[in-house]
């Protein structure tokens, strides 16, 4: 799974623990996630999808 | 998505002050009927070592309870575990089968409490260094 969540995190200005409180994960989660290491549940992704102000699933996570 | 927060309340707390309280009567009714005098695991009875464990409950539990931090479990954190078990388990049977080809060869004469608080810290450190490696790889 490819994710922009670096890029749009680092545009609302947001650190990963900030990241992280909001959709109640670990930092070290959201750290996989970026690195494209771990695959969210379809509920972490629109949690993170809502956090990061995105519309769909789509414009945060792609499939490779 | 299962998120949990593990925050210790006044109650949970109570819960484990009741077990441990609980180890602790065990202890003191198995001394007072002298039963399983003798040594055992560095002490004089099984009663003294059942109290002993009574108190180390309530110490941790206590412990845990006043450091008030929380404690986030999240979905990778339980795939992890989850896969660490996975693998502990099946290092649990290929030990068990390498244990009776020893057996055969060499007689296992080590006292049966020794050999049990061996085998549960061995895989316990197994758990703990698969999920480590696992923690890499997720």
């Amino acid at each position: 799974m490819k994710t922009k969540i670096t890029k749009l995190r680092k545009s609302l200005k947001m650190t990963q623990q900030e990241l992280a409180d909001v959709v109640e994960v670990s930092r070290q989660t959201i750290i996989s996630l970026e690195q494209g290491r771990y695959n969210p549940s379809l509920e972490l992704a629109y949690r993170i999808t809502k956090a990061l102000k995105q519309k769909k699933i789509e414009d945060v996570f792609e499939l490779k | 998505m299962t998120v949990s927060q593990k925050i210790w309340t006044k109650k949970s707390l109570a819960y484990k002050y009741l077990f441990s309280a609980g180890f602790i009567l065990f202890g003191l009714i198995l001394n007072f009927f002298k039963i399983g005098i003798g040594h055992f695991a560095g002490f004089n009875s099984v009663g003294s070592w059942v109290i002993y464990a009574g108190f180390l409950i309530a110490i941790i539990a206590t412990i845990i309870y006043k450091r008030k931090k929380k404690k986030i479990i999240d979905e990778r954190m339980e795939k992890i575990g989850y896969h660490a078990s996975r693998l502990t388990v099946a290092i649990f049977f290929i030990s068990l089968f390498i244990l009776m080809i020893v057996d055969g060869i060499y007689q296992i004469t080590i006292r049966y409490y020794l050999f049990i608080s061996y085998i549960i810290c061995f895989y316990l450190i197994i758990y703990f260094i698969a999920y480590k490696i696992l923690e890499r790889k997720y």
